[in-house]
């Protein structure tokens, strides 16, 4: 067969011909690249990400599991998606095995839609809007439903049976291949099995045009087909007895749930069906491999990467909330320590509460928490569910030892989003160190039947037997000494941090790893009145005076004309210092309108208790 | 020819390789050991109906290999693999009626380092009397605020079989979720039925004759809608709390979560007449969790007087919540003319330091079984509840000893026949409800309790759910989930005030 190209122009008929073999290297070697950037995207860029999304979704070995995901249309889907994430506990061996899966999709794609072999690489389309929708995920994913790789499985078994058909002789095959489809896939795959049910519909319009058939027939077939198409989800619902909200019907199996104020989150889950019908349309046009055409492979290769690179979320607060999540998770408060000390003007208050554990671990909490930037930057997204917290207080409650609260708040999340290994864990050690250990047991019990939480939950198995071996484990002693308090009956009113500002503010007494908390707590919270009870209380233990608590000592006694007497001797002259150059500058420029002062203040002395307390106003700690 | 005796051949002989391998002989080589099997769930020595699904358990010893013995007194023998002993339910079912009112044992044997050991025996009682047919509950996370996936489900206690009653997935929206509680049957017929539907398409869904109607009992002299229920046992009429409730969190206490009403009081509501009307309104008075005797004569309740201190009732019941006590009092009713007498003292639990309520008569009228903890009007969340049973013959009341736990025993319901009861208890984790059947003999004595069976005896173990207010039925609720979700849907009548 000859180029169409060839046939026209003179400036083309001068143009070398291609060497033969250069679409199967282009399109080798673009499908390659692909690969390698699905793996460096997901296994690398995006590990932080995909590390969460696995601790934010339960996969259990379990045969009661799997049922309860074949309580509504989709559910199949769910639990492809569930079983998928939870390999990316390593974000290599999840890449990896997503990568594989993309890479065979795309095999699949070309064959399915028999595609030539200058639009090979136009298969990569639907990948990257599979890796679009992954590099689309925000906060949404701390109040979602639905696993996000469930779409990813519904987008490759849409198009397994146009696949499977290609294999098939005859339309009657074909035919026999929708029609079971949608009867049998609809209850397993929900809007998937549509889909799929459609890509085969078009191809066999497609089909029967060109062949000889009688175009009234045809068109009669196609009809009722897809009418039978259409007839499936009501009858289903009507028929099945499952608990089938109607409004969803065609829906089920999408994440109808999750994104809230935010529908340009779905802007890949329409764009892939979208691309994947047009390939199908492609069939309509008959279309032969055109050499003159080869620049189209890499550039769909080109524009698949761009749209993943331009369309994913970047967000540094996202992203660093990310990254300290996971090495919380490590318990690696070097690594937050390390994330915080990124140049970030304005971090969320989850930032900041953060930090201030992982300072806290490191015995550096009223020594360096002003040293960082204490802002109160929204959370950037529309999606109205996420709050500091839904998203921070099960985990925050927990190592501020607010063990009820963290139990709590884990339970809720539990209840909104069904259960996650996170919520798992954490009510699983909130219980361990109430020593509720049928309650453990419970929990423990749940943990080992997932793949990679089931080593660390049988290891908890000997607090079970022994529960004075808590002691010897030395982040739960520390958190133990932190539960020291009086219970109160009270409410969090959903706003966790001022909660917990307030329970450490109003301490009367407690061990001395809850004084640092409840200094820091009256720091922030400038509660003037509470700071020299406390301060003594530093100061009768002969504990050493942290740096900001002895800023703070030194600005409230020049405010109140308090003289501190021998009390200064226990202050570092490099404190006393610079606590002169602060009175200085701020007494030599009174003329100055506040943010002028602020402003003057900040170069110098941003760093100190003396600027967060003066100049740092109205933080919303919510 | 050949080919298909062949085939034959090798079917029969498959055949009976299969049966031959799934028969299984206890071992007659065996050491006896001195002591008795653990299984969980616990079902040893128990008296149990004679209706009640298969008990499967599992045998929680190590071993290489575990087989079960099981042998009815008066006939019916099996054995069975472990560790987890799944009875097949014909087998179970001919087991059952064969030993009506006698026993089955059960023998463990265990091969352990290569020798079989058996544990001690033991024995449960199959009594003639049958439990009701059904059991329902709502299934809910032990929750603090929020919901979303809630549904009241009905199941078969002679076999596993289980099936929603409601399931708010059927109005949820995206942003808008569906609670539900409080279902409620009049004298264990299904034809009669309420429950409530809180926030999105919120309703009291009334069932009067099979047909499911929404009502509004919110009328603007209560302080809330129709809350706890009681259904008079033959006139269309509904007893309700009508709570204004808060909930308040523990920062370190265990039982982690205090429920508490800042206002309630109690109203009757006729079906046919569409009115409300009020039954106690005392502004001190905390009355609440009404109940009818099976004459429909009396309505029993329990009330708490709190009066605030400071002026700030929200904040003073923060504070003095550990001395709220209820009572329980009685009312007499006259059904003619639908009027209240006197409120009398029944138990006065306040003057033991205590705080008693749900009260509920046994179908015979003789016991008054109720639920008591050292204070407060939520005892799912109070570690100290546990059941008493107020005999009215000698007037004495008792601790039901013989199923209370360590941990939480409250809601409770007893059977149409009065020889059982469902209760509900944390026993298990202290966190998350089960219900647990109880035998319940002629001489007032109760059974040792055990739990709900299911298929897999690890069911309980794994399941993140409580079961909420089990309530026994003799019969399936026939209303299907989309007819009550079509109803719920639909605008709400509005009950009146009388």
């Amino acid at each position: 067969m000859r180029n169409k190209s060839s046939k026209s122009g003179k400036k083309q008929a001068t143009r070398p011909e291609l060497p033969a073999g250069t679409f199967t290297w282009i399109n080798i070697s673009g499908s390659l690249l692909f690969t390698l950037y699905s793996f460096w995207f997901l296994g690398i860029h995006k590990a932080d990400l995909m590390f969460r999304l696995q601790e934010l979704t339960l996969f259990l070995f379990d045969k009661t599991f799997f049922y309860e995901h074949l309580q509504s249309p989709g559910g199949l889907l769910e639990y492809a998606g569930k079983f998928l994430t939870q390999f990316f506990y390593y974000p290599w061996l999840g890449a990896v095995i997503l990568t594989a899966l993309l890479l065979l999709w795309q095999w699949m794609l070309i064959r399915a839609f028999d595609l030539p072999k200058h639009l090979r690489l136009l298969s990569l389309l639907p990948l990257s809007m599979a890796l679009l929708y992954i590099g689309m995920q925000e906060y949404s994913i701390f109040v979602a439903k639905y696993s996000v790789l469930s779409q990813l499985a519904g987008m490759i078994l849409a198009v397994l049976p146009l696949f499977v058909a290609r294999f098939l002789p005859g339309t009657r095959a074909r035919i026999l291949i929708l029609l079971t489809l949608v009867l049998l896939g609809y209850p397993f795959l929900g809007f998937y099995a549509l889909l799929g049910a459609l890509l085969l519909w078009v191809g066999l319009f497609a089909t029967g045009r060109t062949e000889t058939e009688h175009q009234t027939k045809l068109l009669l077939r196609q009809l009722l087909l897809l009418l039978f198409l259409l007839a499936v989800p009501p009858l289903f619902f009507l028929l099945s007895g499952q608990n089938i909200n109607p409004k969803y019907l065609f829906a089920y199996g999408l994440p109808v749930y999750d994104y809230p104020n935010t529908p340009w989150m779905w802007t890949a889950l329409v764009a892939c069906p979208l691309l994947l019908l047009g390939l199908a349309l492609l069939s309509f046009v008959k279309t032969d491999s055109c050499r003159s055409l080869w620049w189209l492979n890499p550039l769909f290769f080109v524009l698949g990467i761009t749209f993943v690179q331009a369309g994913s979320y970047k967000d540094l607060n996202f992203e660093t909330q990310l990254a300290m999540e996971r090495a919380i998770s490590h318990n690696d408060w070097d690594k937050v320590l390390e994330l915080a000390r990124k140049p970030n003007d304005n971090p969320n208050r989850l930032l900041v509460i953060y930090r201030n554990i992982a300072l806290y671990n490191k015995n550096q909490l009223c020594e360096r928490m002003f040293t960082f930037p204490n802002t109160d930057e929204p959370f950037h997204t529309k999606n109205a569910l996420v709050s500091n917290t839904i998203v921070g207080a099960p985990v925050n409650c927990f190592y501020y030892g607010l063990l009820n609260y963290s139990y709590r708040w884990n339970m809720e999340n539990m209840v909104l989003f069904g259960p996650r290994p996170e919520n798992l864990r954490f009510m699983m050690m909130s219980a361990l160190l109430n020593r509720e250990m049928e309650l453990v047991g419970k929990y423990i019990h749940i943990l080992e039947k997932t793949l990679f939480y089931k080593k660390w939950a049988s290891e908890h198995r000997v607090y079970l037997d022994d529960p004075a071996l808590l002691l010897e484990n030395k982040q739960y002693k520390t958190l133990l000494a932190l539960t020291q308090y009086e219970n109160l009956l009270g409410q969090d009113q959903r706003v966790i941090e001022l909660a917990i500002l307030n329970h450490f503010c109003n301490l009367k007494s407690g061990t001395d790893e809850m004084l640092e908390w409840s200094m820091s707590s009256i720091l922030t919270t400038k509660s003037v009145y509470k700071f020299w009870p406390m301060f003594f209380v530093y100061v009768n233990k002969n504990l050493p005076l942290p740096r900001h608590v002895q800023e703070a000592a030194l600005l409230l006694a020049y405010f109140e004309k308090r003289d501190l007497g021998d009390l200064i001797n226990l202050m570092d002259p490099r404190v006393l210092q610079r606590f002169d150059e602060f009175k200085r500058l701020t007494e030599s420029n009174t003329h100055l309108t506040e943010e002028m002062l602020a402003a003057l203040v900040k170069r110098s002395f941003e760093k100190s208790y003396w600027y967060y307390f003066c100049f740092v106003k109205d933080l919303k700690t919510n | 020819m050949m080919s298909t005796f062949l085939y034959r051949l090798w079917t029969v002989l498959f055949v009976a390789a299969l049966m031959l391998s799934c028969t299984q002989t206890l071992p007659n080589d065996y050491a006896e050991l001195n002591e008795e099997v653990t299984i969980s769930p616990d079902y040893r020595n128990l008296i149990i109906p004679c209706n009640i699904a298969p008990l499967n358990f599992k045998v929680e010893v190590s071993a290489e290999k575990i087989l079960v013995g099981i042998q009815g007194d008066q006939g019916g023998s099996f054995v069975l693999k472990g560790p987890k002993v799944l009875i097949p339910e014909k087998k179970w079912r001919s087991l059952l009626e064969a030993n009506k009112s006698g026993k089955y044992s059960v023998e463990v044997y265990a091969r352990q380092n290569g020798e079989w050991n058996r544990y001690q025996p033991f024995t449960n009682s199959i009594a003639a009397d049958s439990i009701d047919e059904y059991l329902s509950y709502r299934l809910i996370e032990p929750s603090y605020v929020l919901y979303e996936n809630l549904c009241i489900r009905q199941r078969h206690l002679g076999s596993f079989w289980e099936k929603d009653i409601y399931n708010n997935n059927l109005v949820s929206e995206k942003e808008d979720f569906q609670c539900i509680n409080c279902h409620s049957y009049q004298n264990y017929q299904t034809d009669n039925m309420q429950f409530h539907a809180r926030a999105h398409h919120a309703g009291t869904l009334i069932v009067c004759d099979g047909v499911p109607r929404k009502v509004n009992l919110k009328t603007e002299q209560l302080i809330s809608g129709g809350v706890y229920p009681a259904w008079h046992p033959f006139e269309k009429l509904i007893a309700y709390s009508v709570n204004n409730t808060n909930q308040l969190f523990h920062s370190k206490d265990i039982q982690k979560v205090e429920v508490l009403d800042r206002n309630s009081d109690l109203i009757l509501y006729d079906i046919e007449r569409n009115q409300v009307s009020i039954i106690q309104n005392d502004s001190i008075a905390l009355e609440t969790f009404p109940a009818w005797s099976p004459d429909g004569k009396t309505l029993y309740y329990s009330s708490a007087r709190f009066e605030s201190r400071t002026g700030d009732r929200e904040s003073d019941l923060a504070t003095y919540y550990q001395e709220i006590k209820y009572n329980i009092f009685s009312v007499p009713f006259d059904i003619e003319q639908r009027t209240f007498g006197e409120p009398r003292l029944l138990i006065d639990a306040e003057s033991i330091g205590m705080s008693a309520l749900l009260p509920r008569i046994s179908p015979d009228g003789r016991y008054l079984l109720f639920s008591m903890a050292e204070y407060g009007t939520f005892h799912i969340w109070h570690k100290n509840s546990d059941l008493y049973l107020l005999d009215f013959q000698n007037n004495t009341i008792r601790s039901l000893e013989e199923v209370n736990s360590k941990d939480t025993e409250s809601y409770h319901s007893w059977s149409s026949n009065g020889r059982w009861m469902v209760f509900s208890t944390r026993r298990d984790d202290g966190s998350y409800t089960r219900p647990y059947i109880a035998y319940f003999d002629e001489q007032g004595r109760a059974g040792k309790p055990f739990i709900l069976p299911q298929k897999d005896p690890d069911f309980h173990l794994g399941f993140l759910k409580s079961y909420n207010i089990p309530e026994f039925m003799k019969e399936p609720v026939r209303v299907s989930p989309r007819k009550f979700a079509r109803t719920l849907k639909g605008d709400a009548i509005q009950a009146v005030m009388r």
